[in-house]
């Protein structure tokens, strides 16, 4: 059973997907880019199972689900402490790089 | 609890976490559409987790019902994020590298500059315009920005073609960058200068000043070839080389290093009224167009050095001069024009090379000025070149010098060569008449040996016949004596008185040939002469044999009224011929008797060393100095003015010089003329045979 704003969430990530392909060399020039786009796969493939547990394995899809997103926020959180905590302002400063 | 709930609890903490960090750090470089967009997802994040998480404890919120619009909004805030972030990143990152170049654009000592070509209407490029310039520009070319900026290059450098455009035009339409460097002109400087396309018809040149290094590698290269030329001038000595390959070394290499049309070596004359040519320094195709014009051999140049005149002046002063303008050229070469020839040639050479500018050189070398060189050529000359070209001169006369004295040392040194064979040669003809005259010698010896003993041969036959002559003729005469004796006693009966007269006469001739002892010397000396006298050597007493010697003379002395006296040790014996030593005693006394006609007679026996020496000494007429040294040889007599000649037969002295020679001594005479005479004898007291 498919649901109208699952749909359009997915496709929204899949829109963002494509972004992110586009842009993939400048966004690997970011500190830590890998962890981002890990952290970008696990809320896509959340948003597939979604989508994917309307039509079978409803209970073992929705438990992935929900434990894609929380692999996803995880990741998010140590992006974020790799780029805006202490050690990374000074990877930063050293590589003079910017992000 | 339900593990979905669980997931859910952490999905929702991890981006509570999230945020505070964001907040914690939220003064950090993220731009604020950014951070907007990022806390906007983690809210979402947030909400979705704490949502889901109050669903599975039944509590609900008033958002729930819109969860799945804001769950649209997670990609959309995450994406923007994303955008905006990158964005700014590269952003930020394009405005670094431009400070960066701006930074290296205004702080880089190259001056750049960006060109547009300008073609014309087929298409072909006719010059370049300055788009931009940099402050290094500015200061190298001294051009100010406003100036340079828009304006073509022809306008800006004030030149009829645009410099180096076809280099230019052909990096910007192959994009190939390139660089070079070069003397520019408009600004009498050096540069490198690199060329970089900058998109169709359009390049950047970044380019130094290298004036300075070019300057010094210049003078490095003119000091380097100076060395070297005054180093292949002392090869050129060293190998051997004469004055005039020298010079025309000398020449050319000079021409060659200062690109000029000729340089001439002149040397003073040894009045040193005249410089003469050493080398026309021209090509030999203008050499052979001279003599085509003048129809003749190019004559030998000699220039009057006269006051007035502008090489004298140069000779005079010692320092080199330039004539850089046409006038003094002009006068220059009317110097050199007072033979008729050369003013026909001069000032065609002169016409026919362009000469326009003129040094000319002492070869001065310790104040010593050997000549001048004279170099010419189209371009001016610098004071530098002066300076080179003086170092080069005093260089090359110290060389001439060298070599002009190292000649002379030849010449010298041949000429003692000369001279050593000269006298070589004489020394040889000498040594070879020498030779001829000793071997001439030898033969003169050979044959006088010859001769010699020929005549010792002789001597010796002479002294057998006059010995056997004499033995023969004593017999007869003691027959003729004794016989005569007989008759004369009238023992083989008697005879008349005239008988006995004669008879009487012929007792006494006989007596007298017999008793003269010429015959017993002659003998004598027969036989020393013939080395057949035996001695008969035995011990003798002298003062006995001196005694009795003189005993056997007193009836004489007595007849004369002569006193004899003796001086005698009382013992003295020696080894010796008793009857010889008697001999030569009685002789002597006998002479003294003979030229004594009054006074005394005295005889000396004395010892000496080794010898016994008598003497006998007497007060007679005496001997003259000059007639000494005829004493002791064979038939000669002296013969005294005023006194009776002396009977004798000259051999007594000759006689006992031999016998006293015989018995190993010696015998000598001393004499005062008119006051007497000593004949002294020495006798070895032990014989020792002699060599005969």
């Amino acid at each position: 059973m498919i649901q109208e704003n699952e749909l359009i969430t997915l496709l929204l990530w899949v829109g963002l997907l494509i972004f992110i392909l586009t842009g993939r060399s400048r966004l690997k020039r970011l500190l830590s880019s890998e962890i981002l786009i890990m952290g970008f796969c696990a809320f896509l493939a959340g948003r597939i199972l979604t989508v994917l547990e309307g039509f079978f394995w409803g209970d073992l899809l929705n438990f992935l689900e929900h434990g894609f997103n929380a692999v996803g926020s995880v990741s998010l959180l140590v992006w974020c402490l790799r780029v805006f905590g202490k050690r990374g302002a000074r990877q930063r400063d050293e590589s003079c790089s910017h992000f | 609890m339900n593990p979905v709930a669980i997931f859910d609890l952490i999905s929702f903490l991890a981006a509570l976490t999230s945020l505070i960090i964001l907040f914690a750090f939220w003064k950090r470089v993220l731009p604020p559409v950014a951070k907007f967009f990022l806390v906007g997802f983690f809210v979402l994040i947030g909400f979705h987790g704490l949502s889901n998480t109050l669903e599975w404890s039944g509590i609900t919120t008033i958002l729930d019902p819109f969860e799945d619009y804001l769950e649209m909004l997670e990609p959309l805030f995450l994406g923007f994020f994303l955008y905006v972030f990158l964005r700014e990143t590269a952003d930020q990152a394009l405005r670094e590298s431009e400070s960066k170049y701006r930074t290296l654009y205004s702080s880089m000592n190259e001056g750049l500059a960006f060109h547009e070509i300008i073609y014309d209407k087929s298409g072909e490029p006719i010059d370049y315009r300055i788009l931009d310039v940099n402050p290094a520009y500015e200061t190298i070319l001294g051009i100010k920005k406003e100036e340079a900026m828009g304006a073509k290059a022809t306008e800006l450098y004030g030149i009829h073609e645009a410099p180096y455009l076809k280099i230019y035009s052909n990096v910007s339409s192959t994009g190939e960058s390139t660089s070079f460097e070069t003397f520019f002109e408009p600004m009498a400087r050096y540069f490198k200068i690199s060329v970089f396309s900058a998109g169709e018809g359009k390049f950047a040149t970044f380019f130094k000043d290298i004036t300075e290094r070019k300057r010094a590698e210049e003078e490095i290269k003119q000091k380097t070839e100076d060395i070297a030329l005054i180093n292949s001038l002392n090869s050129a000595i060293n190998r051997g080389e004469s004055v005039q390959e020298i010079i025309n070394l000398l020449s050319n290499e000079t021409k060659r290093i200062f690109s000029s049309l000729g340089a001439t070596i002149y040397f003073l004359s040894k009045d040193k009224d005249y410089l003469v040519l050493q080398n026309l320094a021209l090509p030999q195709a203008v050499l052979k167009r001279i003599e085509r014009i003048i129809g003749a051999k190019i004559p030998e140049v000699k220039i009057r050095l006269k006051n007035e005149k502008l090489y004298s002046q140069v000779i005079c002063s010692k320092k080199p001069r330039l004539f850089n303008d046409r006038e003094s050229i002009e006068r220059l070469m009317a110097d050199c024009t007072e033979n008729n020839m050369l003013k026909k040639i001069v000032p065609k050479v002169h016409k026919l090379l362009g000469i326009r500018s003129v040094a000319a050189i002492p070869l001065v070398s310790e104040d010593d000025v050997l000549g001048l060189m004279d170099i010419s050529r189209k371009e001016p000359f610098a004071e530098s070149d002066l300076q080179r070209l003086q170092i080069i001169s005093e260089q090359a006369t110290t060389i001439f010098k060298r070599k002009s004295a190292e000649e002379e040392l030849t010449k010298y040194h041949e000429h003692l060569e000369e001279m050593v064979k000269e006298r070589t040669a004489e020394l040889e003809k000498s040594q070879r008449d020498l030779i001829n005259i000793v071997e001439d010698l030898n033969k003169a010896t050979d044959k006088l040996k010859d001769a010699n003993e020929q005549l010792q041969d002789l001597d010796r036959l002479k002294s057998m016949f006059i010995a056997s002559m004499s033995h023969e003729l004593r017999t007869p005469l003691n027959s003729i004596i004794g016989f005569t004796t007989i008759i004369l006693q009238d023992m083989v009966g008697e005879i008349t008185e005239e008988q006995r007269k004669q008879l009487i006469m012929v007792k006494n001739s006989a007596n007298h040939l017999l008793s003269l002892s010429l015959i017993n010397d002659i003998i004598d000396i027969s036989k020393i002469e013939a080395d057949k006298l035996e001695l008969n050597i035995k011990k003798l007493d002298v003062p006995t044999l001196v005694k009795e010697v003189k005993d056997s003379f007193s009836v004489a002395t007595e007849e004369k009224g002569l006193k004899i006296s003796l001086t005698l040790p009382k013992k003295l014996a020696v080894e010796s011929d008793e009857r010889r030593v008697k001999q030569v005693l009685v002789n002597l006394i006998n002479n003294a008797i003979k030229f004594t006609n009054e006074g005394k007679i005295e005889i000396k026996v004395a010892k000496k060393d080794k010898e016994v020496e008598i003497s006998v000494e007497d007060t007679g007429i005496g001997i003259k100095e000059n007639d000494i040294g005829k004493l002791f040889k064979a038939f000669s007599q002296i013969f005294v003015e005023g006194q009776p000649r002396q009977e004798g037969t000259g051999l007594g002295l000759y006689l006992s010089k031999k016998i006293i020679a015989l018995l190993g001594g010696g015998i000598k005479a001393e004499s005062k003329f008119g006051k007497g005479s000593a004949f002294t004898f020495m006798l070895p007291l032990s014989y020792r045979e002699v060599k005969k």
